[in-house]
């Protein structure tokens, strides 16, 4: 359903596409130059130039996918009070909100492999390899991480049935999984004292991880022990979301019936 | 069965002062009110009733509706809806229920309605066979067969109500909570949605709690009428009861002849005969007490020479407003 909605709006669904992609490849590419350049080095941290557009290239991307479709959706259902038509449907809310993510996290998944495709077809000098246990690890990756990213946005969404309006909550949530992730710089640029609280978080798993398998090599040792912090991440968030909504619902009043 | 015994709901309001001091001072203090919203209620609703909820805004009517659904939580009392609460969301419960607003849309508006059905088929489990034969009935009953692969949020209001109510009733629910199921329409979708819910009950005999301000939808389809004011019930019972037990007054309607100054015989009616009131085309009506009905017909024959008259009982809308501005007194 939310892949037909989605579907129904093609002109922004295509100018989202084009936009955001080549927006992030200019601001990096400019950006990164003249650090480069002011540097004067050919290596920073692990990137090379070009490596370092590559990132940029694909990490909104992956980005997106970890966002998926659900974002401001609960609150809004609640601060409007369509919430109302989930709690008269025999299905498990969650469930069906989850789903709605995975529909649009779809789109942004099939994206990546577009562009992916097309960097390997055209660049003169590609500097990573897609292979089918990368791209078998990528989705299992991808596939938890945006469960997790569910679990922890709803905590923020589910405030909404005490205060109002929570939008700024949402950013800050965001704003914090795109940077302490390695969305905004990569997190080889990060002190390490910092990476190893970091490493104590879920948000270097949330964006970091995924981009380390696209572009380097991640063994399985490495893939089963990230997806289980992962795992063990998602149930703490899932416990609390729970706990929200089985006290949360005690003070919705479904308004605007 | 719907069985609620000592109901009530109360909640909570933010009271913000007005003005940006306010606004201000409400982020460090805030002042809260309590609203009861239902007062102790009890209420039995047997299968196949189809009862109005009758009041102003405010009066519970929609609170009501949705304790009922399991929307929200009461504050006390109990709730048995189908053997269930509904409360706890049990999807047995959810399956056998529905609930239609009016002002609110449940179907995806992006999506034509078609796409929502498939959604609600696979929501409810309805077998693909049995849908077919639902949609295929529900959409011509309401004669909108060629809308539903448009768009929801281009279609018009009474074409969106009607989807709306296909949507509801795709899973047969044996309980329908209609919260103003005509509201905004015009008068000849208002006539088909009402037609369509009579013939609905005549073929599946749900229990129907229709809340509605119009009345000709009340009095088109309602056997039963509870009138709310303030979350309290003033009257329960059948709506021609209403008339006997608070109509107090009778309309008695006459055509003055054109020679007799109406206005001038007007001023001389006796007071004790009802109050007496003069439209532009010269047509009398008197509102006078049961006991006097006879009394103020003969005064009006025999001093204004009428052509033509009439007694009737009170519209029934007339009725219910003196029932809610009076309360349990009236």
């Amino acid at each position: 359903m939310e892949l037909r909605r989605t579907l129904t709006y093609r002109a922004d669904f295509w100018v989202n596409f084009i936009g955001q992609t080549l927006f992030s490849i200019i601001i990096a590419y400019f950006l990164w130059s003249s650090i480069f350049e002011t540097l004067n080095v050919e290596v920073l941290n692990g990137f090379t130039m070009e490596r370092m557009i590559v990132y940029y290239l694909l990490v909104p991307l992956v980005f997106r996918i970890q966002q998926g479709q659900t974002i401001g959706s609960i609150s809004r259902e609640i601060y409007e009070g369509s919430l109302n038509k989930f709690l008269l449907y025999p299905i498990n809310f969650y469930v069906f909100k989850i789903i709605t993510h995975f529909a649009g996290a779809a789109f942004y998944f099939a994206q990546i492999f577009v562009i992916i495709g097309l960097y390997q077809s055209f660049a003169d000098n590609v500097i990573f390899e897609m292979t089918f246990l990368k791209f078998v690890y990528f989705s299992i990756a991808m596939f938890g991480i945006s469960i997790a990213y569910f679990c922890l946005n709803s905590l923020s969404e589910l405030v909404a049935f005490w205060a109002d309006y929570i939008w700024s909550l949402g950013v800050i949530i965001r704003f914090a999984v795109s940077f302490l992730g390695g969305a905004l710089i990569p997190l080889s640029f990060f002190p390490e004292w910092s990476m190893e609280i970091l490493n104590l978080t879920p948000f270097p798993y949330m964006i970091s991880f995924p981009m380390k398998i696209l572009l380097g090599e991640v063994l399985l040792k490495e893939f089963l022990f990230n997806m289980a912090v992962l795992t063990v991440w998602t149930l703490i968030f899932l416990f609390f979301s729970r706990l929200l909504w089985n006290k949360g619902r005690y003070r919705y009043t479904g308004v605007g019936i | 069965m719907i069985k609620v015994e000592g109901l009530s709901k109360q909640f909570k309001v933010h009271k913000k002062r007005p003005g940006l001091r306010g606004s201000i001072s409400s982020l460090f203090n805030r002042e809260y009110i309590i609203k009861d919203a239902i007062k102790n209620i009890d209420l039995e609703i047997k299968q196949g009733e189809i009862l109005g909820l009758i009041g102003s805004n405010g009066a519970g009517k929609t609170t009501l509706t949705k304790i009922l659904s399991g929307i929200i939580h009461p504050t006390s009392g109990k709730v048995s809806v189908l053997g269930f609460d509904p409360w706890e969301r049990d999807n047995r419960y959810r399956q056998q229920m529905s609930l239609i607003m009016g002002q609110k849309a449940q179907l995806w508006w992006d999506l034509p309605a078609a796409d929502g059905f498939l959604l609600l088929k696979e929501i409810y489990q309805i077998p693909e066979a049995e849908f077919k034969k639902r949609l295929a009935y529900l959409s011509e009953s309401l004669g909108i067969e060629k809308e539903l692969n448009v768009q929801v949020r281009k279609l018009s209001l009474g074409e969106r109500m009607k989807v709306e109510l296909i949507a509801a009733l795709l899973h047969q629910p044996k309980v329908v909570f209609l919260d103003e199921p005509t509201i905004g329409l015009d008068l000849s979708a208002q006539k088909a949605v009402r037609r369509f819910i009579k013939e609905y009950r005549k073929e599946f005999n749900p229990i129907m709690i229709l809340t509605s301000h119009y009345m000709d939808d009340i009095e088109d389809l309602c056997d039963r009428i509870i009138i709310m004011k303030e979350g309290e019930f003033v009257y329960d019972g059948g709506i021609k009861q209403v008339h006997q037990k608070y109509a107090q007054s009778k309309l008695v309607t006459a055509q003055a002849a054109p020679t007799i100054d109406a206005s001038e015989e007007a001023r001389k009616f006796p007071k004790s005969l009802g109050e007496i009131e003069i439209n532009d085309n010269g047509k009398i009506i008197v509102r006078s007490p049961r006991e006097k009905v006879m009394e103020a017909a003969s005064y009006l024959i025999h001093y204004l020479k009428i052509e033509d008259l009439n007694i009737s009982e009170e519209e029934i809308g007339d009725v219910i407003e003196h029932i809610m501005s009076k309360g349990k007194e009236a």
